[in-house]
């Protein structure tokens, strides 16, 4: 058994009096990979962040190499040997490989002036040292996600990590940049670098780490070695429950077309797509990042412009596709990224929930009826089960994940579309309250409407949809309907 | 949260305090005077109860004065010859200062009708746009005296004036009779025009004023160009700067203002051409107002002419008259009254300096 | 005890210029009891008109995080060009048609101006400050130069005089005092009305929080912004009626220095100069703050600087106030 280098003791951490992490014991041991999984909201980055010096913990302690470790910044945490791999990097895209990598630490020469050719020496260094493949002039923004992440790794190892913590590395990844990653955790390992990996993809944690913990609620559930668990295992520890049924089943038909594209072609991103969607069923959009896939329903739902291709809305042609004329003619689009596009976060549920509806309520004059608007409201929450008390207060920001997406989907089902078009639908989003929104979707498409779902998580696709359609580098390569669903051959099209 | 709100109260209501204390002005009758005159309706007349009892027979008369502002030491001049002989006579004072917006001053005005002073002296920005307040300061009963601006579009009670016209037209005619008497041009000056404020219509008769002669007299003068300046000194020195650069035949500055005569001076030292008269590459000078800086200048050389009005009469006239109106000596009839003025030159000014009411302030 | 206490601190969460009003209140009673009399409080009523409605029509701009500087040029602009109708061309014979004339030029003024800004902001994608400070400069210019053109003819004076007496009552001038108050509460009701009530209103506000999710939303986002900006314009064309009916003259001028008291009005009322939050009730509050504060201090005879200094102070606390609340929600987003 290896030493323990890593030890946190009791730590609790409470907000405005709302108690968010409850005697948490956790240890790390040298020259292993921990993996860290829980729900959204569960506490794991409120502790990561604790541990990175971003805020002081309420009570509690944390040893550190034997020593006690008292987190005032991440310049301290950096210091110790501590490095953070977060979900969003900490680089800047308009700055080089090599400014980035010595962003906090330039080499200066006379009064101070920066030594741009040490710079790029030392870089060089690094990048073959770890095999990085990017040029240390290239500038950062350029690079795919994948480099990206290669590039903090190294900035963390330049500096003589430790202990490097990665929350959530693989959701911008693609499958072979992934692949690279788990490499280079590997050798980390082997190099004696102790890691604590943070994702809610459980297949990863159960195929890189030693040992994993599960955080439930702000507490240590339980802590084992990787052998003993598995998928339904981790996922029980997790939720608190049995899930046997991952995917609810929906009995439903399905009947006509309602949207038909032909030829759609996007400057760069889409090239001479076409497909048609029927109502009553649920299509599934796969492919890997720069795919093409949100491109495609930006273009159909008129947000960007499209160079040409014909898109046909329950048999006529949208000549000129705008949010508000789709809107009219029967269509919704759930953005995959919430926060900028899909909810206005300081206002309040209600506000957000009659977005859309507004249109339709207000009267001759556009004067709205509050009673009728809060009617409604009442009823969506219900209906979606939102865990709000008072949706006329509570903001949006303050929900939980799972919770703003169902409030988003509410904002559209309000107004009745028959035609939804999804992106990520459960991004960021916990199990339970995914299969929530599963069941929701299966069930719209049980009433009647039309659903084109991009995601990347196929098995997510797999799941809950009629055919998936595979995109890879803008065309379309394939569709695989459900009776000949399996990772591979859908993988093979994405490729 | 709530805390901090009341923190803030606290701040709020400490600044409000203390800037009450710290901006009230040294004058300690205004206060006073401000304090009774507003207290309820009917007491406009009554019980003076200052210091400043020495005076004889005036002692329960109050004035309201309404100033453009005084940015200009000129005014400063005349408030200085309101405020002396007010205090002579046993007058109290309520003074408003616009800050140069005919807005704010008509405000004003309704403010000193609305405290029902026994009469006004007003320095308007504009003779035009006042006219609706004092108007209605005349309806109310209140005899206006129009001090150095004339009112255009209505009868004040009496107007303490300078004619701006004519001074304009008298030093360029000055000018041009010193010239033909030293005999030394062969050629047209080359003159830039500097313009005051295009809203104030004492400058727009005296900028009338300058052209009219030299219009007349195009074989002495030529204008170059003009500089529009809005009384501002950045850009009567930037504008200078610009006209001096493309046009280096220009030999003679037309100044509106002493007021502006530190931007002229900076403009052309900068040109190297600040020289004194009879010195080589000397650039005429020609000025009006007469406040410190242009009279410096004139004694020590640099400028020609330097047409004064004698700012403090101004002042003093136009209390003379309000009291006596008051005292009904005098009709309130709309006449006009003009107040002195010197043309100080380069050749008189030792015997006519003393008598320019800047004097005390130059060396 | 405990029910109206809560309720009290809502209000005051939602409207916290309340706390400075009252604070000026107190000071007011404490070192001014000369306030509380009859003409002085109708004087600051009087006063108060024109910025109440330009202060209205800033608000709708800044709820989209938008500002509009060329209000001020506006009134001046207006200002001469309807007094030159009324008093310098044939109509001059004719008041009431000349009135009329006037008023439709003014008010015009303010729309084509907002049609302008609006238009430069939606379309070409301009940011408001760049393409407002443009605007404020070329009316600005184009009043004095004006005014210039036509003066040299008449008198020697820089304002246009001479207009129909008729017109004092749009400016409330002698016994017409209440027609400018009524104007200005006419504004001001419409307004709020429209913010609250309207699916107008609903759409600026979710314009002004996030643009780029109203228009996924179905929001016609263009349009909302274009409306606010023509709005502006419109009330600024109102008031350039009132300032210049109360002044009784077209002064080329009208407005140079108002600009501050203005955007300060709406920013101490609580519109969020980041949009998406606020209104035109707190920009009410907001004006009756200004106008009092300006005329407390004017009572107490404090200089004029220092009235300056203290409303620059005020301003800059709460705006900072707003900014550091904002941030603070964005972060417990984690």
């Amino acid at each position: 058994m290896s030493d323990v280098i890593l030890k946190l003791n009791d730590i609790c951490k409470s907000f405005f009096s709302v108690e968010v992490l409850h005697h948490v014991n956790l240890e790390l041991r040298q020259g292993e990979i921990l993996g860290l999984v829980g729900e959204n909201g569960a506490g794991k980055s409120t502790l990561m962040n604790i541990l990175g010096g971003i805020f002081p913990m309420s009570a509690g302690s944390i040893e550190f190499l034997g020593e006690p470790y008292e987190p005032a910044s991440p310049k301290y945490a950096t210091e110790k040997g501590i490095a953070f791999i977060h979900q969003e990097l900490n680089l800047f895209t308009n700055l080089s490989v090599a400014e980035n990598m010595f962003i906090d630490n330039f080499p200066t020469g006379f009064l101070g002036r920066i030594d741009k050719k040490k710079i790029r020496a030392k870089s060089q260094e690094y990048i073959d040292k770890y095999d990085l493949n990017v040029r240390a002039s290239a500038k950062m923004g350029n690079l795919p996600m994948g480099s990206r992440q290669m590039v903090e790794i190294a900035k963390a190892l330049m500096k003589n990590a430790k202990v490097i913590i990665f929350d959530e590395p693989t959701t911008s990844l693609s499958n072979r940049e992934k692949e690279k990653l788990f490499k280079a955790i590997r050798e980390l390992k082997e190099n004696g670098v102790s890691i604590i990996y943070i994702s809610h993809i459980l297949e990863d944690v159960l195929l890189l780490c030693d040992r994993i913990s599960v955080l439930r609620d702000g507490k240590v559930v339980h802590t084992d070695k990787r052998e003993r668990y598995d998928r339904a295992g981790l996922i029980r520890d997790m939720v608190g429950r049995e899930l046997t049924q991952v995917y609810p089943s929906v009995e439903k038909e399905i009947h006509d077309k309602v949207l038909e594209v032909k030829d759609l072609n996007c400057a760069g991103f889409v090239k001479g797509v076409s497909f048609c969607l029927r109502e009553g069923e649920v299509l599934g959009l796969f492919g890997l990042m720069g795919a093409g896939r949100t491109q495609i329903l930006r273009a159909v739902f008129g947000l960007d412009p499209k160079e040409s291709g014909e898109v046909r809305v329950f048999g006529e042609e949208v000549k000129k596709p705008s949010p508000g004329e789709c809107i009219h003619r029967g269509m919704a689009f759930i953005t995959e990224n919430r926060r900028e596009e899909g909810l206005l976060m300081p206002r309040p549920v209600s506000t957000n929930l009659l977005m859309v509806k507004n249109e339709e309520l207000a009267g001759s004059m556009g004067v709205v009826d509050t009673k009728e608007e809060a009617e409604l409201c009442r009823k969506m929450v219900k209906t979606l089960d939102i865990k709000t008390a008072r949706p006329d207060q509570q903001a949006a920001n303050s929900l939980s994940g799972g919770n703003q997406q169902k409030v988003v989907m509410g904002k559209w089902l309000l107004k009745e579309p028959k035609i939804f078009l999804v992106d990520e639908p459960t991004h960021g989003v916990d199990v339970g309250a995914k299969y929530e929104i599963y069941r929701l979707i299966l069930n719209m498409a049980k009433e009647g409407s039309a659903i084109l779902v991009v995601s990347s998580e196929m098995q997510e696709l797999m799941g809950i949809c009629d055919r998936i359609l595979v995109l890879s580098n803008g065309r379309l390569t394939g569709e695989v309907r459900k009776e000949d669903y399996s990772q591979e051959r859908i993988m093979k099209f994405a490729l | 949260m709530f805390k901090r709100l009341f923190a803030l109260f606290m701040a709020v209501m400490l600044t409000l305090a203390a800037a009450g204390c710290a901006g009230q002005k040294e004058n300690e009758t205004a206060p006073a005077a401000a304090s009774e005159s507003t207290e309820t309706e009917d007491n406009g007349q009554d019980q003076s109860k200052t210091a400043t009892d020495v005076e004889k027979d005036n002692g329960d008369m109050t004035i309201g004065v309404s100033i453009c502002s005084l940015f200009s030491p000129y005014y400063v001049g005349t408030y200085n010859g309101i405020t002396a002989t007010a205090e002579q006579m046993g007058v109290e004072l309520v003074t408003l200062m616009a800050d140069d917006d005919i807005n704010k001053q008509n405000e004003q005005m309704r403010n000193l009708i609305s405290q029902k002073v026994d009469a006004i002296i007003c320095i308007p920005l504009d003779g035009t746009s006042i006219a609706v307040t004092v108007q209605e300061a005349m309806d109310a009963g209140i005899p206006v005296i129009m001090c150095d601006r004339a009112i255009e579009g209505a009868k004040a009670a009496k107007s303490v004036v300078a004619d701006t016209y004519q001074m304009g037209k008298d030093i360029i005619q000055w000018f041009v009779d010193d010239v033909k008497e030293e005999d030394k041009i062969t050629e047209p000056y080359q003159a830039l025009l500097l313009l005051g404020s295009l809203g104030d219509s004492a400058t727009v008769k005296l900028s009338t004023g300058f052209k009219e002669v030299i219009a007349e007299h195009p074989d002495i003068i030529e204008i170059v160009g003009e500089v529009p300046t809005e009384w501002n000194q950045e850009t009567a020195l930037k504008g200078m700067q610009n006209w001096l650069q493309s046009n280096p035949e220009i030999n003679m500055i037309i100044v509106p203002s002493d007021l502006l005569i530190p931007s002229v001076q900076s403009a052309l030292q900068q040109v190297n051409r600040w020289h004194r008269i009879g010195e080589e590459g000397h650039v005429v000078i020609l000025s009006s107002d007469g406040d410190s800086a242009g009279m410096q200048v004139l004694k020590d050389g640099y400028s020609e002419v330097d047409g004064a009005f004698d700012a403090v009469d101004c002042g003093v006239q136009s209390v003379i008259h309000a009291v006596k109106i008051l005292n009904g000596e005098e009709e309130a009839d709309d006449g006009q009254i003009v107040y002195g003025a010197t043309l100080a030159t380069y050749k008189n000014v030792e015997e006519t300096g003393p008598s320019i009411w800047s004097w005390d302030d130059v060396e | 005890m405990n029910e109206k206490l809560r309720k009290i601190k809502a209000v005051v969460m939602k409207y916290p210029i309340l706390v400075f009003l009252t604070a000026a209140v107190l000071v007011a009673l404490f070192f001014t009891p000369n306030f509380f009399t009859v003409f002085n409080l109708k004087n600051l009523l009087l006063q108060s008109t024109d910025l109440l409605i330009l202060s209205c029509g800033l608000t709708l701009v800044q709820l989209n995080a938008g500002i509009d500087f060329s209000i001020t040029s506006v009134l001046s602009l207006g200002s001469v060009l309807g007094a030159y109708l009324m008093a310098r061309t044939p109509l001059a014979a004719n008041p009431l048609l000349g009135i009329c004339a006037a008023v439709l030029m003014m008010a015009g003024t303010g729309v084509v101006f907002g049609i302008i800004n609006g238009a430069a902001v939606t379309r070409l994608k301009m940011p408001s400050f760049i393409v407002t400070l443009v605007m404020q400069m070329i009316g600005s210019g184009a009043a004095v130069l004006f005014v210039n053109s036509i003066a040299a003819e008449a008198t020697l004076s820089a304002t246009i005089a001479g207009l129909p007496p008729a017109f004092g009552v749009l400016g409330g001038l002698g016994n017409w005092f209440f027609v400018p108050v009524l104007i200005a509460a006419a504004v001001f009701l419409f307004s709020d009305w429209l913010l609250t009530k309207t699916r107008f209103g609903r759409n600026v506000y979710a314009v002004g929080t996030n643009a780029r999710t109203a228009e996924v939303s179905g929001i016609p986002v263009k349009k909302t912004i274009f409306l606010l900006f023509v709005l502006c314009g419109l009330y600024a064309g109102i008031s350039s009626i009132l300032a210049t009916a109360r002044n009784q003259s077209g002064i080329p001028t009208l407005g140079d220095k108002m600009f501050l008291n203005i955007i300060g009005a709406v920013i101490i009322g609580g519109t969020s100069v980041l949009g998406g939050s606020g209104g035109v009730r707190q920009t009410l509050l907001g004006v009756i703050f200004m106008s009092l504060m300006t005329n407390v201090m004017n009572l107490m005879n404090v200089t004029w600087y220092i009235i300056l200094l203290v409303q620059g102070i005020l301003i800059f606390v709460v705006a900072m106030m707003d900014y550091v609340m904002k941030r603070q929600s964005a972060y417990q987003e984690n």
